[in-house]
């Protein structure tokens, strides 16, 4: 009770900050770009709480929502709403809303069609009808059932139709979905997009993966477009079968066309005649967290598209302004649906937290000043011709709505008059193959084949409409006899889009040939999307080509075609097909390292063997292949099933790298009888050649050899060697590894030793355990406690309560500790945190709170705008998006706050190794952990003892704790600016955020007076360079940078060859070098050609550049045809 | 076999003659057991079961199982088959589900899948499982049959280890969608397999085995929704029907002849009539019974059928407890009306509508909308709002406290009055 009352205190005291709900002040606070404006369409109680809008055939707007958003009270009715509103007189603003249904469960998505409108209800999608007229839902029938519930924010949502006539919708990251359907059950574990037939009830995948795809679009060609409102690639391009980030299972996944960008939600694609001609075609999207609206602009690259940020639509400094849905409105104006609510998280913030708003929401609208609204055409009661006609208008609402109607009143009503019209156009119509194209959709959307208007769409000069095209066919399959026949033509298209769609058109077919078929692409320039369209498509036929190819070895005409199928599936019969082509000198180069990898998860021994004798034959191919034996191994216990004995050969190879390998892999082979050569390695004085030697004998792991490692784990060696040693004693034998540092840990050392040494025992389940028993009887140093309190106190708090943890706490505690007292408390109070919140608003400077986040070193686990570490969260937006408390408690206690894809998984192995990451994917054979170091760490199932999600993170508490209180406010300043408007938000221009800086100290200085700055180019490795990340703003502070001397290294990669350019600011630019050319650049930077590939700049400032922000833009678009973009990561 | 949920030897007739014999007992009407269905034999006929323990039963299965939960239907007629033994039901299913529990899987683990479905089910600590899979594993053709088998085996011995008794239900055919072409014939095949598959584990283990299968083999449409996979409101009062069959239950069937001539009041098992006064123009009796009418979409799928013979001409209303039920003349009376309202038709309604208001509560406690975020991996973010998801079994436990209430129904009072000559 008391607790209850004082928490109820503290939150109410936090609602200082909640900005005034009235709808006129709010628009005081939106922003629109210049030349719009924007009005409120409507808002409560005419909308409750808006999730999704769809627009009908009368111009109408559907609108979902739920004021019990996120988590329903316990018992209590559902209270979800649709509201159709209607601006009557046309004067921008809703004058009716109509409540049509009510009593939802958290309702998420609503499209008006088939004479009602399809309502996702949590596990559910209904179609409710207004059977007798009086505007209210009287009908209510459940379609398809069986969809997850695991996070509310995440049911499925975004219903859509497409232009074929489907049904698409989208579920999330948490949704585990089990659709019984009458074709059989539809499983779809996590993120992606559903198709649905209503009139067929067939129910398919159509694209995997991504955290929170909400925002789905398509082009006037047919063409998806996904955005994430959790992932941080921007728009993604999706197509049948693509597979993004998250999805599970997958193999292999595509990147998104903005990585770095913010996360979105919604998403139009702007096509009426009221906005600017060059924005047509442009896709507009909601950056919720941050309260803006974002515009791309997309362009066409090989199969698919780059894109680029423009400056925002509209921002906002509100920060109950959520912009959740967008849409084109049929006079042409942009719609947004905001949320409204100054929380949005659902596990950071507690569900019943007051700040929580239940009951507003507005629908806004945006104009473009001084253009005239698009006339919205009369669709109701419209003849099936005046349809048609309707279709060659620019504007995606009526296109889509008179397509439904057509649809909705079936083919026997509709057929006619569509052979009639698309007769009757005139193909000196400008815009025939596109009309055309629209009557091929509602031939699709009818079921019906119309092979002539098919091939009509298949001759055109526009490769979009070709592509169009082959979808429908991939998605007609069945109704087209001729359909290879098209698909063979499209797979030698002069354009890689259509090539795309063919390949993936393919895996319909079920002709034994058609594998053959699609490999045709490869005699053709490749990109990553027909890469791995190709790529799915080869797995997906595997079972109708592998029995062909068995039969007939030339079943792929071609080494480059067969080698690329081969290792495409998993087959280990196709590893031994493949490694047969290698041996006889058939395998194409290029794929080299995709032979190696297939060969360590999926080869079987009789292929390792031909690449054991291969390896010892030849030379050249020695260390690649020796590499992939030994990950062989390593990965899956599977060596070569024949003498290996040839391997003794190598052990004294004049190159040390290949005689190092050749140990491991004898000794991973468990080769007994070198023992003795190991043991000699181990005592060498060399120490890389001694820990291949003790590697080998831990590899080796029998009795005897155990034995020769107690040698090395002792004195006269060196504590650094018996660290080592020690460290591979502990997965082997726990209860030795202890005794064997015992006397380590009781005298003082090296502090990286002793350090590294605990680590590895605290690592181990068997070796902790063991640690205690010991350490509970024996001496331990001050030095070795002290490291041990230092390393448990930048465990989790969960970590530290285990009892292992606890008791070794005790052990390390009776030693006399001096503590170093912490600055900056890191527990604190509800009345302390409340004091340092309310602080953080008064005081907290954000200018001086990014120089102690740049000082603390956050960059290294977390980006702002797609710069630095992958390890932790992207903070681009976090303060727009979290409550300052949340970001307070998220520093101070790491493991409480954790965000979606952030999930901290224990792997325990059968050798009670334990590897703790963030999930990253798991496939048949391995789980992929994003490790402590953010390296990505794949552990073989077949080592693994257990795997489980625990709670926690991997941030270390205690980060902050040399802070004092000031500075600690200014960083939580600094940190809850991040994303709202002005100096802390990502800017939309391209800067370079990543950087190395030359170390220039007297020698490196003295070198290039001597040589010539020509060397740091040519000889870049044999200098130092320290990364170095740009401010929020893009600027990076010269005075970070230590020495007289600033040279700065920075990558772009170039998607297009041309021109492009590198703006500076201030021109602080002395000269600059591209790859290994100089240039002087002019008044505002440099204007070049580049060509594909990723080009590496390095620039020599000006000696009076010392202090300020240095920014460098890289400019493309306009004039400018190269396509580039900064890299914000080390190229290698 | 004989089949004891539980130790008691009387069944509730036995209860039930005892009770009526006792009583003020001026004229008891014990009727022979009426219209019970012919019934192929299945091999593992359920006898003599009785329910004991606290009652307890729980559905686990597909969406044959989950779909069940909407309608009550299943839970009124187990309840209405043993009236002495308050029950309480829980519905576990999922669409896509399996004998693995493959339907909840998540994105964290543990639990694990299969884990899920026994703590789920130990959660609620069953005295009667009923178990309806295999529908999703058909899809696994003749080659899924040995996994089928060794899993169904794995399940039933881990509920058993949970203290619970176990009943197998068998598969469901599909039915032809009327607007889909899709061939069904293999589907079906295999349906049937995995039910025959059912049938042979069940014997195995000897565990009591109702196979619907056969019921739904032919003129279904009528039992079936649009999509030819989940069963509509009067496949579920089939299914009942079956299933009450195979546990030797008599059919309810509610039936009720007078000759006023002869005095004599004939009713349907289950039906008890006392204090009963007749003439030719004027009827009354008292009646006890627990024979209820059964609701789908609205309509009551046991029709409630009054024979009176002998009344002198013209029309006579029907009351039940005062209250106007139907009129009809004489003639109508002789030949039988269907009482279509009355007091048990207005509870039968309700503790329907109860029982599928019980399965939407438990549905969100067992599938809670941000489980990641409750009960999950997660928890540590939302945990201490989990306590919320319990307070569903306050509502639910409430409305079972209510139903209770409700069922122990006074005897009604029927009366025929002549209100037109």
């Amino acid at each position: 009770m008391v607790l209850l009352f004082s928490g109820s205190i503290f939150a109410q005291d936090r609602l200082r900050s909640i900005p005034d709900p009235d709808p006129e002040y709010q628009l005081s606070t939106l922003y629109p770009a210049e030349g719009f404006e924007v009005n409120l369409y409507a808002s409560e109680p005419m909308v409750e709480k808006p999730i999704q809008m769809n627009w009908d055939e009368k111009g109408r707007l559907w609108v979902v929502g739920s004021s019990e958003y996120p988590q329903p009270k316990p018992g209590a009715e559902p209270t979800g709403k649709i509201f159709v509103l209607e601006d009557r007189d046309g004067d921008g603003r809703a004058d009716t809303s109509i409540l049509f249904a009510d009593g939802l469960r958290v309702p998420t998505a609503v499209l008006p069609g088939d004479g009602g409108v399809y309502v996702a209800n949590s596990t559910e999608i209904l179609h409710l009808k207004d059977t007798d007229g009086d505007g209210k839902a009287d009908e209510s029938r459940v379609v398809l059932s069986g969809f997850g519930t695991g996070d509310t924010h995440h049911l499925i949502h975004t219903f859509r139709w497409g232009p074929g006539g489907s049904f698409y919708f989208n579920q999330s990251i948490y949704i585990y979905s089990h659709v019984e359907t009458p074709h059989g059950v539809r499983r779809l574990e996590g993120g992606g997009v559903w198709r649905y037939r209503t009139a067929t009830q067939e129910l398919d995948v159509y694209v995997r993966g991504l955290v929170n795809p909400w925002g789905l679009q398509f082009n006037k060609y047919g063409q998806s477009f996904l955005t994430d409102g959790a992932g941080t690639e921007g728009i993604n391009y999706g197509f049948q079968g693509a597979t993004f980030m998250t999805a599970p299972g997958a193999r292999r996944i595509l990147q998104g066309l903005n990585p770095g960008q913010p996360k979105h939600s919604g998403l139009d694609i702007i096509t009426s005649r009221h906005m600017p001609q060059d924005w047509r075609g442009t896709l507009v999207t909601n950056d919720f967290r941050a309260n803006r609206i974002n515009r791309f602009t997309l362009e066409k690259l090989g199969s698919g598209y780059t894109s680029r940020q423009e400056p925002d639509l509209l921002y906002s400094n509100n920060v109950a302004f959520r912009p959740v849905d967008i849409l084109e409105g049929p006079d042409g104006a942009i719609y947004v649906a905001d949320w409204y609510n100054p929380i949005i998280q659902h596990g950071e913030v507690d569900f019943r937290d007051p700040r929580r708003d239940q009951k507003h929401g507005r629908i806004w609208r945006i104009t473009r000043k001084n253009s005239p609204l698009v006339e919205v055409p009369h669709l109701p009661g419209a003849s099936n011709r005046e349809l048609l006609d309707f279709l060659s208008l620019p504007e995606a609402w009526t296109r889509d709505q008179a397509r439904r109607l057509l649809k909705e009143r079936g083919r026997v009503e509709v057929k006619e008059d569509l052979d009639a019209w698309i007769a009757g156009l005139s193909p000196e119509n400008s815009d025939y193959d596109r009309l055309i194209l629209e009557g091929f959709w509602v031939y699709q959307s009818l079921d019906i084949a119309n092979q002539e208007v098919l091939e009509k769409l298949l001759n055109s000069s526009d490769p979009f409409i070709r592509a169009a095209a082959i979808r429908g066919l991939y998605f007609q399959y069945n109704l087209y006899p001729e359909a290879n026949d098209y698909l063979s033509r499209g797979l030698r298209d002069e354009d890689a889009v259509v090539r795309l769609e063919s390949v993936i058109a393919l895996r319909k077919s079920k002709d034994p040939g058609s594998a053959s078929l699609a490999t045709i692409v490869l005699e053709q320039e490749m990109d990553t999307y027909l890469d791995f369209a190709l790529w799915q498509t080869i797995r997906e036929l595997e079972s109708k080509w592998y029995p062909r190819f068995q039969e007939n070895q030339n079943y792929f005409q071609g080494n480059k075609r067969k080698a690329f199928a081969l290792k495409s599936i998993t087959s280990p019969a196709a590893v031994t097909a493949l490694v047969d082509m290698y041996r006889v000198g058939q395998f194409p180069e290029e794929y080299e390292s995709d032979l190696f990898d297939n060969v360590s998860r999926y080869g079987a021994p009789s292929a390792l063997s031909d690449l054991f004798r291969l390896m010892i034959e030849d030379q050249d191919k020695r260390v690649g292949l020796l590499k992939t034996l030994i990950r062989t191994m390593e990965q899956r216990g599977v060596k070569p099933d024949i003498d290996l004995s040839p391997i003794v050969t190598l052990f004294n190879d004049p190159e040390k790298e290949i005689a190092q390998l050749a140990v491991t892999a004898a000794g991973l082979w468990g080769m007994e009888s070198y023992r003795h050569q190991f043991i000699e390695w181990a005592r060498s004085k060399d120490n890389d050649i001694s820990e291949t030697g003790i590697t080998a004998l831990a590899n080796l792991g029998d009795s005897e050899s155990l034995n020769a490692l107690l040698e090395f784990s002792d004195q006269p060696y060196s504590d650094e060697r018996r660290v080592k040693t020690i460290i591979k004693l502990i997965p082997l034998d726990a209860k030795m590894a202890t005794s064997q540092a015992t006397t380590l840990l009781a005298s003082p050392g090296d502090e990286e030793n002793i350090s590294q040494l605990l680590s590895a025992f605290f690592a181990n389940q068997n070796g902790l355990w063991e640690l205690v028993q010991t350490l509970e009887n024996t001496d331990v140093s001050d030095q070795s406690a002290k490291i041990g309190m230092k390393l448990i106190n930048s465990m989790s708090a969960r970590r530290r309560e285990s009892e292992e943890i606890k008791s070794l706490m005790a052990v390390f505690g009776k030693v006399p500790i001096e503590e170093e007292k912490a600055t900056m408390p890191q527990q604190l109070s509800a009345w302390d945190a409340d004091r340092l919140e309310l602080d953080v608003k008064a005081y907290g400077d954000p200018f001086k709170g990014e120089i102690f986040y740049r000082k603390l070193g956050c960059a290294a686990c977390h980006a702002i705008g797609g710069a630095g570490g992958k390890l932790g969260t992207d903070l681009s937006s976090l303060g727009a998006n979290a409550p300052t408390d949340y970001i307070i408690s998220s520093i101070l206690d790491p493991g409480r706050e954790i965000k979606d894809g952030y999930e901290l998984n224990q792997i325990i192995k059968k050798n009670g190794n334990v590897v703790m990451g963030y999930f990253v994917r798991e496939t048949d054979s391995e789980v992929v952990l994003r490790d402590v170091a953010g390296q990505e760490v794949a552990v073989p199932k077949f080592q693994i003892s257990s795997h489980d999600n625990v709670p926690g993170s991997l941030m270390p508490p205690g980060l902050t704790s040399g802070l004092t209180r000031e500075e600690f406010v200014d960083l939580i300043g600094f940190l809850s600016k991040i994303g709202e408007p002005g100096d802390f938000r990502v800017p939309a221009y391209s800067y370079v955020r990543y950087w190395e800086a030359l170390r220039a100290d007297d020698s490196v200085v003295e070198r290039i007076d001597k040589d010539g700055e020509q060397i740091v180019v040519e000889e870049q490795e044999s200098f130092s360079w320290v990364p170095i990340y740009s401010k929020v703003s893009g600027g990076l502070p010269l005075e970070e940078i230590p020495g007289e001397m600033k040279a700065l290294k920075f990558a772009v990669e170039v998607a297009a060859s041309g021109q492009v350019m590198f703006a500076f600011d201030p021109q602080w630019v002395e000269h600059l070098w591209v790859d290994d050319e100089r240039y002087i650049p002019g008044e505002n930077g440099l204007d070049i050609n580049l060509d594909v590939g990723i080009r590496e700049i390095i620039v020599f400032l000006k000696s009076d550049a010392e202090k300020g922000d240095f920014k460098v833009e890289v400019q493309e678009g306009n004039q400018r045809n190269g396509r580039a973009h900064p890299l914000h990561t080390p190229v290698y | 076999m004989l089949f004891q949920w539980g130790v008691s030897l009387n069944r509730w007739c036995g209860n039930r003659m005892k009770y009526t014999i006792l009583s003020v007992g001026i004229l008891v009407v014990q009727l022979m057991v009426q219209g019970q269905l012919e019934a192929q034999p299945s091999v593992h006929h359920v006898t003599n079961m009785e329910p004991a323990g606290s009652g307890r039963i729980v559905f686990v299965g597909n969406s044959l199982v989950e779909e069940a939960g909407k309608y009550g239907i299943l839970e009124w007629m187990l309840q209405n088959a043993w009236p002495e033994k308050p029950l309480t039901f829980r519905n576990l299913g999922w669409s896509g589900d399996t004998v693995e529990g493959r339907a909840r899987s998540y994105i964290s683990q543990p639990p694990n899948p299969y884990e899920l479905l026994l703590q789920q089910i130990d959660t609620l600590k069953p005295d009667l499982v009923i178990v309806g899979y295999g529908n999703i594993e058909a899809y696994e053709g003749r080659e899924g049959l040995e996994k089928f088998d060794i899993q169904l085996q794995k399940l039933i011995a881990d509920i058993d280890s949970l203290g619970a008794q176990v009943i197998l239900i068998s598969t469901l055919p599909q039915y032809p969608s009327l607007d889909l072409e899709i061939d069904l014939t293999e589907r079906n095949q295999l349906l049937e397999l995995y039910a025959h598959k059912i049938r042979e584990v069940a014997g195995r283990l000897q565990v009591p085995f109702i196979d619907i299968f056969p019921a739904f083999r032919a003129n279904a449409r009528t039992l079936y929704e649009a999509n030819g996979i989940h069963l509509n409101a009067k496949g579920y009062y089939k299914m009942g029907l079956t299933l009450l069959e195979a546990l030797d239950v008599p059919a309810p069937k509610w039936h009720t002849e007078i000759d006023v001539r002869e005095g004599k009041i004939v009713g349907a098992s289950g039906l008890y009539i006392e204090n009963q006064e007749m003439t030719r123009s004027h009827v009354r009796f008292h009646m006890t019974s627990k024979i209820f009418p059964v609701f789908g979409e609205g309509e009551n799928l046991n029709p409630q059928q009054l024979v009176v013979r002998g009344l002198k001409k013209g029309t006579y209303a029907l009351l039940v407890n005062g209250q106007h039920i139907l009129a009809a003349s004489a003639a109508d009376f002789a030949s039988g009306v269907i009482i279509r309202q009355g007091p048990t038709f207005d509870m039968a309604r309700i503790v329907q509508n109860m029982y599928s208001e019980i399965h939407d509560l438990y549905f969100w406690e067992y599938r809670p909308l941000n489980r990641t975020y409750l009960v999950g991996f997660r928890k540590y973010e939302q945990g201490q709002n989990s306590y919320e998801l319990g307070l569903q079994s306050l509502f639910i436990e409430r409305i079972e406290h209510k139903i209770n209430q409700i069922y122990s129904m006074e005897p009604q009072i029927f009366e025929i009055v002549r209100i037109n000559r």
